[in-house]
């Protein structure tokens, strides 16, 4: 079992914080969905931390080149 | 022949007839009745003359006063014509008017096709029985070769459309399966954006970007319903956060067990998302209609090589397959040479590396390239240890690193001395000493398989377009092959 942060998106869908980064000034997620039971499913995803008046939002990233150095990082990170 | 005409032809053979009766013999009705044949003889000519006439002024490559002259001609020709052939002409050469072609919009295309067929629909209803049932008529038209035009742009668009839906659906579900689909789509996209005008395709990429979000956004969902064992988004969030940022409600600590398998099964598919994405770049809408193909094609290429350094082997080989076929395309796009050093993991374009070469180019190769160096400090050290190592699931020893290196650079040497021949049916060759390094390599145990094929179907290449050329043996004397 991994005791890592979970979010709750204000859709009411979850991810579970597989790794938690700033990247050029930026904070990004590696995430997995889970499902009603805090499991995960297939679905892995990097997601773009943005903060407003306080308030922390999330969009999908989808530049190919964060999307590898954020792989590569938790591959170290799992060694 | 047309009822128009047919109508006099037929009327002339009733006279004709006439003349050979035995109780047809009286003078005034003979002479009149050979009078009436020698009219319709004229109009018959005249009707012929005409169409002849008409018929070079809109298929024969004339000059203005070449039409000029023959529009003369046909409207001295009709003076005297019956009624029935000038209307006949008339609407011949309404049909058959020049129409000039515009560039524009789906709709301009779209109203311009109805406005011409309402127009060919009006002539037909106005025009006698059968008369447009007359090949010539169709042949000759002007409009019809519009409409035939029109046709072809708004069915090659509705084709892009629809491949271009097709090509992000297959890119949406990360499968390594849909490859050569993926691949097939690209070339035909890539052929059909050439057949369109440029703002057509502005307009098409409009399309995409900006107006048809949510039906995108459905298209999606369908496919992920149809595509379980997909290792894309299965069930999406109600909001599109790929497109908005969706508010963070709560962040928790919580406990969840996640498989190792589906660790690697995630990452991976991740990996074959960037490996996609990269791979159609070279050929999607908009970068190949709105930037230079060679700064694209060059920072794909060091995008490509960034991602080799992470990703699966099984994908390092997508990835430098795909990176070989951009090579080629810069090739013929720049006349360059392009070869890779399997020893140092650098591509070479002419006689610089590719970072060098993307350097030179354009403002968007530049743009990728600090794009890279601020994520990753390798950069520039594109395919360290090269394919082979990691396709064979091997390490190469010492004396391979060595022997490959030393004829990856004497191949390199030899395509680049023969660079500005690339273009020519045959090289002047120096015959006998390419063969001889070709054996060499070939002979030689200490290169890896995919390296020495390599390197010998470079050389092999070379050697055919020799073929037919006057080679000289340094023993032998010159000979002709």
């Amino acid at each position: 079992m991994i005791e890592n942060d979970i979010i709750t998106l204000e859709d009411d869908s979850n991810y579970g914080i597989l790794l938690d980064t700033k990247l050029d000034d930026n904070n990004y997620f590696l995430v997995v969905e889970l499902d009603d039971n805090e499991q995960p499913k297939n679905n892995f995803k990097v997601l773009k931390e943005i903060i407003e008046e306080n308030d922390s939002y999330v969009i999908e990233e989808t530049d190919a080149l964060v999307l590898n150095k954020l792989l590569d990082m938790y591959r170290k990170k799992l060694n | 022949m047309n009822s128009v005409i047919k109508k006099y032809v037929e009327e002339k053979k009733e006279l004709e007839h006439l003349l050979y009766q035995d109780d047809f013999n009286f003078n005034s009705d003979i002479a009149d009745t050979k009078k009436r044949i020698q009219d319709i003889d004229k109009i018959i000519d005249k009707y012929y003359s005409i169409l002849a006439k008409q018929s070079s002024i809109n298929n024969d490559n004339l000059t203005s006063e070449q039409i000029s002259k023959l529009k003369d001609e046909i409207a001295v020709d009709k003076i005297g014509l019956p009624e029935d052939i000038i209307n006949y002409f008339n609407l011949y050469a309404e049909v058959n008017s020049p129409t000039v072609r515009q560039v524009g919009s789906y709709d301009y295309y779209f109203d311009r096709r109805r406005e011409l067929k309402d127009k060919v629909s009006k002539i037909y209803q106005n025009a006698p029985i059968s008369l447009y049932g007359r090949s010539e008529v169709k042949v000759d038209s002007s409009i019809k070769r519009e409409l035939d035009y029109i046709d072809d742009i708004l069915a090659t668009y509705d084709k892009l459309k629809d491949n271009i839906s097709k090509i992000r659906r297959l890119q949406n579900r990360k499968d390594i399966s849909d490859r050569d689909e993926l691949i097939r789509l690209s070339n035909e996209i890539k052929n059909d954006k050439n057949k369109l005008p440029l703002k057509l395709l502005r307009e098409l990429e409009d399309y995409f970007i900006n107006d048809h979000i949510d039906r995108k956004v459905k298209i999606q969902t369908d496919e992920e319903k149809v595509a379980p064992v997909s290792l894309a988004v299965i069930d999406r969030p109600k909001k599109d956060i790929r497109r908005e940022k969706v508010k963070i409600k709560t962040r928790k600590k919580g406990k969840f067990r996640i498989p190792k398998g589906l660790i690697i099964a995630g990452v991976s598919a991740m990996a074959i998302a960037v490996v996609m994405a990269l791979e159609a770049l070279s050929s999607s809408v908009s970068s190949a209609i709105s930037a230079n193909d060679i700064s694209t094609l060059a920072s794909t290429m060091i995008d490509n090589a960034n991602l080799w350094h992470s990703v699966d082997p099984t994908y390092q080989e997508v990835l430098h397959n795909v990176n070989t076929e951009i090579a080629s395309n810069i090739s013929n796009l720049t006349g360059q040479t392009t070869a890779f050093d399997g020893a140092s993991g650098i591509w070479h374009i002419g006689d610089v590396d590719l970072a060098t070469f993307a350097n030179n180019a354009q403002e968007i190769a530049k743009g990728a390239i600090n794009k890279v160096a601020s994520i990753s400090a390798s950069a520039v050290l594109l395919f360290a240890g090269g394919i082979p190592v990691l396709k064979k699931g091997i390490k190469l020893n010492n004396e391979q690193k060595k022997n490959e290196g030393i004829y990856t650079k004497k191949v390199n040497d030899i395509l680049n001395y023969y660079k500005n021949y690339t273009t020519l049916d045959f090289v002047p060759l120096d015959y006998f000493h390419v063969k001889n390094l070709y054996n060499e390599i070939k002979n030689n145990k200490n290169i890896s398989s995919y390296e020495k094929d390599e390197m010998l179907s470079k050389l092999d290449n070379l050697l055919h377009k020799s073929a037919s050329a006057i080679t000289f043996d340094f023993n032998g004397g010159g000979k002709v092959r």
